[in-house]
């Protein structure tokens, strides 16, 4: 995993530089986009109540990296939209939240692996587990990383700044 | 939809998620062997190729080697040796790494063919946490700027923004 201030700050860029395309895709469904994308992360719960806890306690084996994937994406994002009241906010919560815990998995892709391959057969889950190469571009604890995320935010933040003043003067 | 029937959606797919979860934990999804297998029956793995994720108990710089705990149980380790000069010295006990290479000696080594660190030490996982706690309070305050709680249950927009 990447820490939660790259995934935020790379799915604000994301969804800032979506909304000049997107008309409705304002400040606020912004921010539901950037809850979205950690999503997937409530896999640690773990740290909270761990699995081996779970297992002993059920008698059933539990593990909470189920949710990071694709299908706790699917399903974290509809509980998300259940929390709107109107139907068309549901509607757009959940591809907003749908969208941003998607642009976790694909961030997360890229890490560092011991046998050269992508931990998709966790993300995707429950699709098959299919592995291709990883890049391996970095590991969490890389500082880098956040260091790159919030400068490419900055720059996204900066440069709707000026379309927005831009408009405005458009609109004189 | 109503507030009742919202609630029953809610906890209806809440199920799904523990189900999600469960399938998860039962499901066999790597190619190479768990160490739960492994310890099962540790001689019938040696040579065989593994992908572990394990936690650093000690490190041996002369030969070149850390011994390692994979899995739940603490006493399940494996000593893994050919590990790489700037590795071991990057590494304290308690960093978290990858080694993937070959089993050996009834399961008790693993013959490393390539080891990445994901935590060197404690400053990693500090760092990690810290972040990891500032995003959630941004993304907190971003969707509370724009978002309130209604009283009635469920979030509606801020008017004014």
């Amino acid at each position: 995993m990447a820490e939660w201030v790259s995934h935020v700050c790379l799915a604000y860029a994301l969804f800032t530089v979506a909304g000049w395309a997107v008309d409705w895709l304002d400040g606020r469904w912004i921010a539901v986009g950037v809850v979205g994308s950690i999503l997937p992360d409530l896999d640690r719960l773990d740290l909270v109540v761990s699995d081996e806890f779970i297992t002993a306690a059920t008698g059933v084996p539990f593990e909470w990296a189920g949710i990071n994937s694709i299908g706790g994406a699917v399903v974290l994002s509809a509980i998300g939209a259940l929390l709107f009241t109107r139907p068309s906010h549901q509607r757009r919560g959940f591809l907003l939240l749908f969208a941003g815990a998607c642009s976790h998995l694909v961030v997360d892709l890229p890490q560092r692996y011991a046998d050269g391959l992508m931990l998709t057969n966790k993300y995707l889950f429950p699709l098959p587990p299919w592995r291709p190469p990883t890049p391996g571009w970095y590991v969490s604890a890389d500082r880098w990383v956040a260091v790159v995320a919030v400068a490419v935010a900055l720059v996204v933040f900066l440069v709707d700044r000026y379309r927005s003043s831009a408009a405005t003067v458009g609109d004189q | 939809m109503n507030r009742i029937s919202r609630l029953a959606a809610v906890c209806l797919l809440l199920s799904a998620a523990i189900g999600l979860c469960v399938v998860y934990a039962g499901a066999d999804r790597w190619a190479s062997p768990d160490v739960e297998a492994i310890a099962a029956d540790p001689g019938a793995y040696d040579g065989q190729q593994v992908f572990l994720f394990g936690r650093v108990v000690t490190v041996d710089a002369a030969s070149q080697s850390v011994e390692i705990v994979a899995g739940e149980d603490p006493e399940r380790r494996f000593t893994v040796e050919s590990v790489p000069e700037p590795t071991i010295d990057a590494v304290d006990p308690g960093a978290a790494v990858q080694v993937d290479g070959a089993l050996a000696e009834e399961s008790t080594v693993v013959r490393a063919d390539a080891v990445v660190v994901d935590y060197r030490n404690g400053a990693d996982f500090r760092y990690v946490y810290a972040a990891s706690l500032l995003g959630g309070l941004l993304a907190a305050a971003g969707f509370l700027w724009y978002w309130r709680v209604d009283p009635r249950g469920g979030f509606v927009p801020r008017g004014d923004r």
